[in-house]
């Protein structure tokens, strides 16, 4: 009965996607002239157009049912799984496509239209980032909370990177002062110049030269021998180091490059721990994470995951 | 160890290293790097690109990793003046990685007679992830448009002939991520275009297993890959001048370890060394 | 072998594993009892979160530097089990992120936590906030923030990169509890140092079965096993084969000529 049961669901489930992908795969070629560029006011136009049925299609779709919004968006799952998959796993070029000109596989085409897609949908999520942060911080500076004048500060640097980015980036050669306040010819280029290569890049150099602080911190309080196995590694670990530095190349510089000797070089046995040992042990674990990831890919494609949000009504 | 002294022990840690690295900084020793099989088999890589073909250096980093991808970026950059080979700076995953090789390339150009336009071109950040990359393989000019100074790459006489990744004689990523990945699973895995990888050096361990099945064809591996580029190019750049520094750090690192471990011994005999935590699995 | 298109052997091995993967949800569906074994990362999740509650500090969630993929959809998942825990002790979960697309559904995750265990009004909206998609900015902001909160736990599941150490780090100078999970293997040497536990490896995407008991995430790390166990015994008999003189070395020569070309 449970057998028959899932048999039906599978079969609904692929029957469900093929006609889905079938029916995308007409609608594109029904829709084919609208996708041709276009320029001008044609361009506007198609923009504004774009963004009305858009925002006509979203305002639909949150009318709809909770336990309806949920189905359809299993579905766009599914059928956006399968569209990638059938890409992939179809051959190129088959006789199974007899109704193509040159039996090639219909959906390699539409490859890159459906990323392009992609990449518009996830650019409408750009402004939610500048506005969670506007907002975090301009509750701290309306609260006077402690320290609000750091607030005060991130929206003197959104503003100014923003405007001199964009500045620069259209009118490069824009001078900014003449000669005032002691600053002659002061273009808009060196103010960016100022603000992204002198301030914003050392900064973050800064912030990944904390890192070795802390690794020396982390080792000193952390890397304990406390058996064999760790002594090993610790020994590893050590020649590893000093094998990338030439302090270590120093320390066995007398043996020969070549030979059998050359073998005993401080950068010889760190190369052939990182290049067998090392990379054994990535592989293993990579073989793991991947066979990981495709079940969850698996289960996320055909709705099988469960718990957190993927059960909650939308 | 009680608040109080991992406070101190912490901060006299930091100005110890602190105290090695910037000895080495201000006091100029010489550093000689013996070069690494991955490290010469991107320079081989290089010099077998022919003339027809154009090299692709994406800058795939941002200015946190430009002490390691910085001098990097110069090596290569300084090795394809030298040879006269031509190449594009490109950018896919960070904003900031084109205008950072084009800074280095412009501080470089100069020392081997070459020109923007004429010798080299930059691309800039294009967005689109991987659908960018497989229609860029397809059609580099469709793709990329225009360069970072808004004119056509076409009207650049350093594309002529380039059209598609066959044109294409390498492709080097230099990059703090795994973003590699893209590169060998679009552009290896379906055209053999040979890749090369410039990683920082926490991440050169991931670039073995590509490295040793053939699918990269050589990787410098943070600053000490760097340095071995410099000393394969012959010239004494930031990476080989940094190299004492980095050295004297290791150091500092190992004899902080072997000064932990001594403590710990001593305390253990004593019954005074704290249980740890479970950590791991 | 060109991988713009599957080949044989691709199908062979993603179907196979893909089939035996559903079996054993099937299976597990069906009422089977699976044993999984303990995992001492994830059974700590309600210590720190008690002991945070204890100290009257909140708790800090950071969901690694990707954008919405496997690994962040999976660390969502355990956002909001930690959620649910901090909603129902009455305790603040901060969660920075750094891709705006993970913060809408972040938002959203914490936000319904805090309403399934009967406390809408105890969630604050900037405690889920964007940082910035820079990975030292974004650093430097969960830094600042473990620092300012004085949080009691940290919790790190996701895709890290250089920053893990950072991020570790400023927790245990706080003296934080701290629990990481990473599917990036060059990272979790970091976080075993600083961390109090540290998930390693397919152990991150056992986590959405670990802490949910489901019978179809059981049933699919059964099946993710066995096809490790498929893999291995691959591995196996492609390392044999390939030595010349074996018996079967002239499967191997045809299978890579077939497949590579060469």
């Amino acid at each position: 009965m449970r057998t028959r049961k899932w048999t039906i669901v599978v079969t609904i489930y692929v029957m469900g996607g093929l006609i889905g992908a079938v029916a995308w795969w007409a609608l594109v070629q029904a829709l084919s002239p609208i996708f041709r560029p276009v320029e001008g006011g044609a361009f506007y136009g198609a923009v504004s157009a774009s963004v009305l049925l858009w925002a006509a299609v979203m305002y639909l779709l949150h009318r709809l049912p909770a336990s309806v919004k949920k189905r359809v968006v299993v579905f766009m799952t599914f059928v956006a799984g399968l569209f990638y998959t059938l890409e992939f796993y179809l051959p190129e070029k088959s006789a199974i496509f007899f109704w193509r000109p040159s039996h090639t596989n219909p959906f390699t085409p539409m490859l890159d239209p459906v990323g392009a897609a992609t990449s518009v949908i996830f650019g409408f999520t750009f402004f939610l980032g500048a506005f969670s942060l506007s907002l975090v911080h301009g509750k701290h500076i309306a609260a006077r909370r402690p320290g609000y004048y750091n607030s005060i500060a991130f929206f003197v640097a959104f503003a100014a990177m923003a405007a001199f980015g964009l500045w620069q980036a259209y009118a490069p050669k824009a001078i900014l002062v003449h000669d005032h306040w002691g600053l002659r010819n002061l273009s808009v280029r060196q103010v960016y110049d100022y603000l992204f290569i002198s301030t914003y890049v050392p900064l973050g150099a800064a912030l990944f030269s904390v890192l070795a602080f802390y690794m020396a911190t982390a080792a000193f309080r952390a890397f304990r021998v406390r058996s064999a196995e760790a002594g090993f590694m610790m020994v590893a670990a050590f020649i590893c180091m000093l094998g990338q530095v030439p302090l270590g190349m120093w320390v066995t510089h007398h043996l020969p490059m070549t030979g059998p000797l050359s073998h005993l070089r401080t950068e010889a046995i760190a190369n052939w721990i990182l290049g067998v040992f090392s990379m054994a042990g990535l592989r293993a674990v990579g073989f793991g994470i991947l066979v990981g990831g495709l079940a969850m890919s698996l289960r996320l494609w055909l709705n099988l995951e469960r718990g957190a949000f993927f059960e909650q009504e939308l | 160890m009680g608040r109080d002294s991992q406070f101190w022990s912490r901060r006299v840690i930091w100005l110890a290293l602190a105290i090695a690295t910037a000895a080495f900084l201000l006091v100029k020793v010489k550093a000689v790097m013996y070069v690494s099989k991955p490290a010469r088999d991107i320079y081989d890589a290089i010099e077998a690109v022919p003339a027809s073909k154009l090299i692709v250096i994406s800058c795939s980093w941002a200015p946190g990793t430009i002490g390691e991808n910085g001098p990097q970026t110069e090596a290569l950059i300084r090795h394809c003046f030298k040879a006269g080979k031509r190449f594009a700076i490109f950018g896919f995953v960070d904003p900031a990685g084109p205008g950072l090789g084009q800074a280095i390339a412009e501080r470089c150009q100069a020392q081997y007679g070459r020109r923007y336009g004429r010798d080299w071109v930059n691309w800039g950040f294009n967005i689109g992830g991987i659908p960018m990359i497989r229609g860029w393989a397809k059609n580099i000019p469709g793709t990329i448009k225009r360069d970072i100074f808004r004119k056509p790459i076409t009207s650049r006489p350093v594309m002529a002939g380039i059209k598609t990744v066959r044109d294409i004689g390498l492709v080097i990523e230099i990059t703090p991520s795994l973003s590699l990945q893209t590169w060998v699973d679009f552009i290896y895995g379906i055209y053999r275009t040979p890749i090369a990888y410039a990683c920082t050096g926490v991440m050169g361990p991931e670039a073995f297993p590509f490295y040793d099945a053939h699918q990269i064809v050589g990787v410098l591996k943070g600053l000490a890959g760097a340095a071995e580029y410099e000393q394969l190019m012959g010239y004494e750049g930031d990476a080989l001048k940094r190299m004492p520094a980095q050295s004297s750090a290791h150091a500092v690192v190992i004899a902080l370890i072997v000064l932990g471990n001594i403590l710990y011994l001593r305390a253990r005999r004593r019954g005074e060394a704290p249980e740890r935590r479970l950590g791991g699995s | 072998m060109s991988l713009e298109h599957a080949n044989l052997l691709h199908i062979a091995i993603v179907g196979v594993i893909s089939v035996t993967i559903l079996i054993t949800i099937l299976s597990a569906r069906g009422g089977r009892d699976l044993y999984i074994r303990r995992i001492p990362g994830l059974s700590a999740i309600d210590e720190a979160v008690g002991r945070a509650t204890e100290m009257g500090r909140p708790m800090l969630f950071s969901t690694g530097l990707s954008s919405i993929d496997i690994n962040t959809l999976q660390a969502l998942v355990i956002a909001q089990h930690v959620a649910r825990l901090a909603a129902r002790y009455g305790n603040r979960l901060i969660v920075p992120v750094v891709d705006p697309v993970v913060f809408a559904i972040a938002e959203q995750l914490v936000r319904e936590a805090y309403a399934v265990e009967g406390k809408p009004d105890a969630f604050r909206s900037e405690d889920v906030r964007f940082l910035s998609d820079q990975q030292f900015a974004y650093a430097a902001g969960v830094m600042g923030l473990i620092n300012r909160e004085k949080v009691a736990s940290t919790f790190f599941f996701g895709y890290f990169y250089a920053e893990s150490l950072l991020l570790s780090e400023t927790g245990q100078e706080v003296g934080a509890i701290q629990i990481a999970g990473t599917p990036a293997t060059t990272q979790v040497p970091f976080f075993l140092a600083s961390c109090d536990y540290t998930i390693i490896g397919d152990e991150y995407y056992a986590a959405s079965a670990y802490l949910t008991r489901e019978p179809t995430l059981l049933g699919s790390l059964v099946g993710q096993d066995i096809g490790k166990g498929l893999l291995l015994l691959l591995v196996v008999a492609g390392t044999l084969t390939a030595v010349p003189g074996t018996p079967l070395h002239f499967v191997n020569q045809w299978l890579a000529r077939w497949l590579f070309g060469g």
